[in-house]
């Protein structure tokens, strides 16, 4: 059986994908993610392979919109977020719960 | 109402964007909305809105230099020897300051994006004009890219270009920024889509 991890860049993906909910297609998924990690710009590329990834493990699924003018008649992705992703989200922050639990007071946070 | 305007303004832009000439009210609006929304619009933006005539920047600074000089021979009209001279002294300090103005690195930019902006309101070949996409640039990401992502990637790419790189960067640098994406886009896909693909065959978490 194959089990499934998310990287960081994966996890922010996913939940800019949660975040935006209709609205979630490339470009404002891209500067969602860029705005909230920062360090530098992510590309398109980088974005777009999390998004393939995501969906190759089912945690999202895509469907083409309408095409309109704005983009040369092409039409836009837009993602959701699909019951598996949300269980690997809620894994995620768990995990990330358990593993700053129980530090001393005074400890960075 | 809002539906015929919403529809004339994607005509205009359809246009803009293509290099036709567009209509100069539209253009005029436009590009108010484009200094309303970005504060790093090139400088000069408001030296074109600002401009009725249909002449350039430095024709307008050396009409003024002449009316000057015209100013000077009236004044010069019946003048003292010692008025003459400090006339001379005047008139060659103000040529100086002409000079550095048309020099100055800011003026020419200002005189450049101006002229690049009345480049794009008077309509331009799609190849010329500052605002469209890099043609080879879209055209090679045809060939790069997996087929799933052909369709949305360059739209989206094209989208960002035009609504925040060139406005931040400039008809200039945009491209180059254009092309730095095109080039940081296309291993990256593929090598993370392969990867995953091999790991999920030899059955590695993915």
């Amino acid at each position: 059986m194959v089990r499934y991890g998310m990287g960081r860049l994966e996890e922010a993906v996913l939940l800019a994908v949660v975040r935006l909910g209709a609205k979630g297609y490339g470009v404002t998924i891209r500067r969602d993610v860029n705005e909230r990690l920062g360090g530098g710009e992510r590309s398109f590329g980088a974005i777009y392979s999390s998004l393939e990834r995501l969906e190759a493990k089912g945690f999202i699924s895509s469907k083409l919109g309408k095409p309109t003018p704005e983009r040369g008649g092409k039409p836009k992705r837009f993602y959701k977020i699909e019951a598996p992703g949300v269980r690997a989200l809620a894994d995620a922050h768990t995990g990330v719960v358990n593993v700053w639990a129980g530090l001393p007071a005074g400890a960075p946070a | 109402m809002k539906k015929r305007d919403n529809r004339f303004d994607a005509e205009q832009m359809d246009l803009f964007r293509q290099g036709k000439p567009v209509d100069n009210d539209w253009f005029q609006d436009w590009l108010k909305r484009q200094v309303g929304e970005n504060p790093d619009m090139p400088a000069g933006t408001e030296v074109l809105l600002s401009l009725d005539s249909g002449d350039s920047p430095e024709a307008e600074l050396n009409e003024q230099f002449d009316l000057y000089v015209q100013g000077l021979q009236r004044r010069a009209k019946g003048a003292t020897e010692e008025a003459l001279e400090s006339m001379t002294e005047e008139l060659i300090a103000a040529e100086a300051q002409l000079r550095n103005t048309l020099n100055d690195a800011n003026v020419r930019n200002r005189l450049r994006a101006v002229r690049s902006l009345k480049r794009w309101r008077n309509g331009m070949r799609p190849s010329e004009s500052a605002c469209a996409v890099p043609r080879w640039g879209e055209f090679a990401l045809l060939f790069v890219l997996p087929k799933k992502a052909r369709e949305t990637l360059p739209a989206d790419l094209a989208q960002e270009f035009r609504e925040v790189i060139l406005p931040k960067m400039g008809p200039r640098l945009a491209p180059i920024w254009y092309w730095v994406q095109v080039a940081r886009t296309a291993p990256w896909m593929w090598f993370t889509i392969g990867y995953t693909l091999l790991r999920a065959k030899i059955g590695l978490p993915i």
